[in-house]
């Protein structure tokens, strides 16, 4: 008992759950969910990686993130409101559930001719 | 050791700078003309730089883009002291005695025409330790230090502001018409720098003035980062008027603004005339790469530039050379002399690097909008090359 007490804690990997699709996995420590979500070969729609295009963006259900740069450049004052946060810019702090609108292969941006508006 | 000495390179040039503006006389020339002298012919004989080295110790890269904050500092002090009148800081008694350098009547001997070599010498030395490692340091969104210090070296050249639309103006709209930073086909340098200057501040203080609607603050406050960087720039010319009086004010806004149009002249031709489908993704092809030696070693690997706007959260120790990337025909300062000089003759020298770029590396949507694009140009030979499609 005492050892554990007075033992450093490990900083743990936290737990991301993402609707509608059922995804689970871990985000080790200085992760954020993006770089988790990749390592773990889903198709997390994203582009820019640096908290700019918003194409990684998702809506925090439970729980809460570290963001690690100002979200407040790139979405609206509704989408904050609604909790939406980046995925390339948080690291969850603690265990989180989110909700992701649509998926990569639904986004068919790789279809070079593809125009913008149906991107976003 | 090599490999992380050589990114001091910059510095040694800025001590030309610094040392010629104490010398006075034709010396103050000496900045300039040993930057643009050596970086001309040096990336001309020296050849390309491939090396992608690991860095065990990215801290000691990462600590060398701080110097420029003191570095500054002291070329500041030795302006203001040449244009000044009085002892500032007592400089002028302490080089006396200690290098008996008389400091009094080298400034005594310096004339307009030697002040006009300072401020071009400055200008570039503004911009190399400044703009660029500002907007090394201004990436770093995450990392509140880098921020403050990368935005005081913006400050310098009235361009604090670029830490607003760099990140989340320019990278996002990088070669499409919505972006005032891509030079367009056919646009001719000095037009583009009127455009880019006033397109990218209106674009600063509507991205601040949205940013601060978001969150519910007024525009005119000091949350305002735009007002903000214009204010710390503000606090810069005041100091030259206190230490130097008018004259010290001129010499330095006219310094700054040398600086700020070399930012301009490299803005230019890293994505002059590239076209890019608004729905997709930045690709290592929407800019001119360069990998000369000496314009990688001196800018802290900037002229990576296809790697860097593809992956904008890449230290400048992580950037990769992109051997296949659109390349520039010369190095970074003699395009930028080019294009400062000659700017009709540089738009014809990369008509035919436009239309390999058409041919392969566009794509489709690529093409359509490059075909507009040459119609527009005004350029004969461009305008020829979409009516044969």
């Amino acid at each position: 008992m005492l050892r554990d007490l007075f033992r450093r804690r490990e900083p743990e990997a936290a737990r991301v759950s993402v609707e509608p699709f059922g995804w689970e996995f871990d985000v080790a420590p200085g992760q954020t969910i993006l770089q988790a979500a990749l390592a773990q070969g889903l198709p997390w729609p994203s582009r820019c990686r640096v908290g700019s295009c918003t194409t990684c963006r998702c809506r925090l259900l439970e729980g809460d993130v570290r963001a690690l740069t100002d979200t407040s450049y790139v979405l609206s004052r509704e989408q904050l409101q609604q909790r939406y946060v980046l995925a390339c810019q948080s690291q969850p702090k603690g265990s989180v559930r989110v909700h992701l609108d649509r998926m990569k292969a639904t986004l068919a941006a790789d279809v070079p001719s593809q125009p913008a508006a149906a991107v976003d | 050791m090599v490999k992380y000495a050589r990114f001091m390179a910059v510095y040694l040039f800025s001590l030309a700078t610094l040392t010629g503006i104490l010398l006075g006389g034709a010396w103050m020339w000496l900045g300039f003309v040993v930057i643009y002298g050596v970086m001309i012919l040096g990336d001309e004989s020296l050849g390309d730089y491939y090396e992608e080295p690991a860095y065990r110790h990215p801290r000691l890269l990462n600590s060398l883009l701080y110097f420029a904050l003191p570095a500054l500092f002291v070329l500041g002090v030795a302006m203001a002291w040449m244009a000044g009148s009085g002892d500032l800081f007592g400089f002028g008694a302490w080089a006396q005695a200690s290098f008996g350098l008389d400091l009094f009547a080298r400034r005594e001997a310096t004339a307009p025409l030697h002040w006009l070599g300072a401020i071009l010498s400055a200008g570039i030395t503004f911009a190399a330790l400044g703009t660029n490692i500002g907007h090394e340091l201004t990436h770093r969104t995450t990392d509140r230090g880098a921020m403050v210090a990368g935005r005081w070296l913006l400050a310098i050249t009235f361009d604090a502001e670029f830490s607003i639309e760099h990140v989340y103006g320019h990278h996002r709209r990088l070669a499409t018409s919505a972006d005032p930073a891509s030079a367009r086909r056919g646009e001719h340098f000095y037009s583009y720098l009127l455009r880019s200057v006033f397109g990218q501040t209106k674009s600063a203080f509507e991205l601040e003035r949205n940013r601060l609607q978001t969150l519910g603050h007024g525009t005119w406050s000091l949350h305002n980062r735009y007002l903000r960087g214009w204010l710390m720039s503000a606090l810069i010319v005041a100091a030259f008027g206190v230490a130097a009086g008018p004259k010290g004010v001129v010499i330095f806004v006219l310094a700054a603004l040398a600086g700020r149009s070399v930012l301009e002249a490299v803005n230019y031709f890293e994505h002059y005339g590239l076209v890019r489908d608004p729905g997709q993704p930045v690709e290592p092809r929407h800019s001119w790469n360069s990998n000369k030696r000496l314009s990688n070693v001196m800018l802290f690997n900037l002229a990576r530039h296809s790697h860097h706007h593809a992956e904008g959260d890449a230290q400048f120790w992580q950037l990769r050379a992109y051997r296949d990337a659109p390349t520039l025909p010369y190095g970074y300062l003699t395009c930028m002399l080019l294009v400062f000089l000659l700017p009709g003759w540089y738009r014809n020298r990369m008509t035919p690097l436009l239309l390999e770029w058409d041919r392969r590396f566009a794509t489709t949507s690529e093409r359509r909008l490059a075909a507009e694009a040459n119609r527009a140009s005004g350029v004969p030979a461009l305008q020829l090359a979409a009516q044969g499609r």
